[in-house]
């Protein structure tokens, strides 16, 4: 998949990444498992989320939340309005943990 | 017998200052990050992506020799951690990441590394910390380590 053609749907404006200084994960049987290492805590994510984590983690740059739903809309087959709401649910989650940044 | 005494003597004590060396490493482990947790007991977290020394020791693979006293800590720390409370189910039996800590303290001129890591047991994710010690992994085999932005390609 070329990151560079993907326009997704209703981006924000704002660009993602990993907070690399801050985590250490890795992939288990199709799931992404984080530690956060400032208050060593650990996080399982569903199949959605490890999609949309490992997607952040291997683009070349900082990745849109248009970029996002865009994934889930290509790995699911859900409405761009489904997918819109998951990857916001998604970001809040993880940003409200240190896990992405902005 | 005055050896067999002895012996005891030095067993006692091991494990009574493996206990005191318990508790502040519990303090630790509740107070402060995991890393600076780590770094306090001289067995420094280690989350580079490098796992190439890790995957190339496996089953077979001999222990460091221990030194006589070595052996006296180790034992030490199973004694006293089996009667440790236990923690979240997250951890196995709750123990791994102490006796990590622990055996890291008393082996820390080798320069151990603690690794943290998950892997499946039954069909359930569970995670799990060791130490990296002289090259040799100890107790991770079917573990893969939590690491910094390992590079990923899109399939």
């Amino acid at each position: 998949m070329d990151l560079s053609e993907l326009s997704g749907p209703d981006s924000d404006g704002r660009l993602y990444r990993v907070a690399s200084e801050r985590v250490a994960w890795n992939t288990l049987a199709g799931q992404v498992l984080i530690l956060e290492l400032e208050n060593s805590e650990y996080f399982r994510l569903n199949q959605a989320g490890s999609a949309l984590w490992e997607y952040v983690a291997s683009a070349p740059g900082p990745v849109s939340s248009g970029q996002l739903a865009t994934v889930l809309i290509d790995a699911f087959g859900i409405t761009e309005e489904q997918a819109t709401a998951d990857v916001d649910a998604f970001l809040n989650r993880m940003g409200s943990f240190g896990l992405l940044e902005a | 017998m005055v050896g067999g005494g002895r012996f005891e003597l030095g067993e006692m004590w091991t494990t009574l200052a493996t206990t005191v060396l318990a508790l502040r490493m519990e303090f630790l482990i509740r107070r402060r990050s995991l890393s600076a947790a780590a770094a306090a007991c001289g067995v420094p977290l280690d989350t580079s992506p490098d796992v190439s020394r890790t995957e190339l020791l496996g089953h077979g693979v001999p222990a460091p020799p221990f030194s006589t006293a070595e052996v006296r800590q180790l034992r030490a720390i199973h004694r006293v951690l089996s009667r440790w409370p236990s923690t979240s189910g997250e951890w196995g039996r709750g123990t791994c990441l102490r006796e990590s800590l622990l055996t890291g303290y008393y082996l820390r001129r080798r320069q151990p590394m603690l690794r943290v890591g998950a892997g499946l047991v039954d069909g359930v994710t569970v995670f799990h910390a060791w130490i990296e010690v002289s090259g040799v992994n100890t107790g991770a085999d079917g573990f893969v380590p939590l690491v910094r932005m390992p590079q990923r390609v899109h399939g």
